[in-house]
């Protein structure tokens, strides 16, 4: 029951996390937010119980609701992300690391460019993309970093993760 | 089944997404239920930031100290010089109030919280403050900081308020220019710097020129800073004097316009600024206050 839940929870928390006040420069207004699709890539790609598409929507509702924007649009955002991770999760059954990291890559760049292109019908005018840019390059950067200790927290051996095994 | 359930979830995404683009009242009203309700575990969850952002200041300003305390012997020479002015400037406003018999404006008063959660993404440049109707805080009241004006309440929750920044996509705001007092818009449009609009045509505006609140159209106090024309050439720019992107305490005006009145209806009974018992002279008790993290002070003029 308890794992059951943890994916759904851990993801809520860090939800609350990236809403706090943390004085980011203007230029990486997107870093927190976009750093949870790493969350969802890694809680939805991850073996056992998968983060629920429900969880996934709420979270990203959440989000809007701190964050003042628009319902529906970091929850659409969120979704595209575990639509994405979804389809890796069925397709690939070999795993490596760096294939897992080439496929959260392509889907930073798929999720960066709808929100900002989500963002910019939204508004009916072209919004500046650089912050886009510069969340979804940190976000790529970052990621071994957060899925590292994510799945070793879920029961998974780190080595496992490098050396390509299941 | 796990297919139409993403395809329903898509779909509630795309339909919530076009009520929020036609600010349908109840989106707006199930927000700030929900912003209530999220406001105590925002206020728990934001005290480590607090903490850290306060740790890595204290940190800057030990290995600046040596130099911070030249820069504020200097500052203190020249405030005394200001105070000075300042003293005989007010003698003498004074005594030409005295002469024209003018009515002195009506002190303000305020309550002081702290941001619980700013916006991130493209749409709002706004921040949830803890205080709210409980407090006395209602749509449309000023928001400022120690460094001046930044924005205005748009939605009042019982315990938490969304105030939207000057710099916001949505904000309008009515400012004066320069020594001359010229009449212009501060425009939002989701950078640092807001834009300077509806100038009459025959102004000139400099590099510098400080930049307030008119008071025009009721909404807001007049005189409230805001910031200083950053660049000569038209689009004009305002820098403002707050670090907008790194708020932490800010406190609302209690400024009553016949506009704030007409929009959000009567105050309630008693002028109450916190709940909580009072004093022998109707002050709310600090105890009470402490608890509730907010600091109320009344009859203090605005900043």
């Amino acid at each position: 029951m308890i794992k059951r839940v943890m994916p759904s929870a851990v993801l809520l928390v860090a939800v609350v996390i990236a809403a706090v006040p943390w004085a980011l420069p203007e230029s990486a207004i997107f870093i927190l937010p976009l750093l949870l699709i790493i969350l969802v890539f890694v809680l939805t790609v991850q073996q056992g119980h998968e983060l629920p598409s429900l969880s996934v929507f709420a979270g990203g509702l959440i989000m809007d609701i701190l964050t003042a924007g628009p319902l529906g649009y970091w929850a659409a955002i969120f979704l595209l992300t575990h639509t994405l991770a979804g389809l890796y999760r069925k397709r690939v059954k070999r795993r490596d690391f760096g294939g897992l990291w080439l496929t959260f890559a392509a889907t930073a760049v798929a999720v960066s460019a709808s929100g900002w292109g989500l963002a910019s019908l939204y508004f009916v005018r072209v919004i500046d993309w650089q912050p886009m840019v510069i969340a979804g390059v940190t976000a790529i950067a970052l990621f071994p970093l957060v899925a590292w200790p994510m799945r070793r927290s879920l029961g998974l051996e780190p080595a496992t993760i490098f050396s390509g095994r299941r | 089944m796990g297919g139409w359930l993403l395809f329903a979830l898509y779909f509630a995404s795309l339909v919530l997404l076009v009520f929020s683009r036609l600010e349908n009242d109840q989106i707006r009203e199930v927000r700030g239920i929900f912003t209530d309700l999220l406001s105590p575990i925002l206020h728990a969850a934001s005290q480590p930031a607090i903490y850290a952002r306060r740790s890595k200041e204290q940190l800057v300003d030990y290995l600046d100290l040596f130099d911070e305390l030249d820069r504020l012997k200097e500052e203190n020479q020249k405030l005394k010089i200001w105070q000075w002015r300042a003293q005989r400037l007010e003698r003498r406003l004074e005594h030409m109030n005295s002469l024209l018999n003018a009515v002195e404006e009506t002190a303000l008063r305020y309550a002081s919280g702290h941001v619980i959660a700013d916006a991130r993404g493209p749409f709002a440049k706004s921040v949830l403050v803890n205080l709210g109707r409980e407090q006395g805080v209602r749509n449309g009241y000023a928001v400022v900081d120690g460094d001046g004006f930044i924005g205005r309440i748009v939605h009042s929750g019982d315990t938490a308020s969304r105030a939207i920044l000057i710099n916001d996509l949505n904000s309008r705001i009515p400012v004066v220019v320069g020594p001359a007092a010229i009449r212009a818009v501060l425009v939002g449009d989701n950078t640092n710097e807001p834009r300077l609009e509806f100038l009459p045509d025959s102004a000139t505006v400099y590099e510098g020129d400080a930049v307030s609140t008119s008071g025009h159209g009721g909404m807001l106090p007049r005189g409230l800073q805001i910031g200083v024309v950053s660049r000569s050439a038209e689009p004009y720019r305002v820098q403002t004097n707050a670090r907008l992107g790194e708020l932490e305490y800010v406190s609302v005006l209690f400024y009553e316009s016949p506009v704030v009145a007409a929009q959000d209806g009567p105050r309630p009974s008693g002028d109450t600024v916190a709940s909580g018992e009072r004093d022998g002279e109707g002050r709310p008790q600090a105890a009470n206050l402490r608890n509730k993290h907010v600091k109320v002070k009344e009859d203090v003029q605005a900043r």
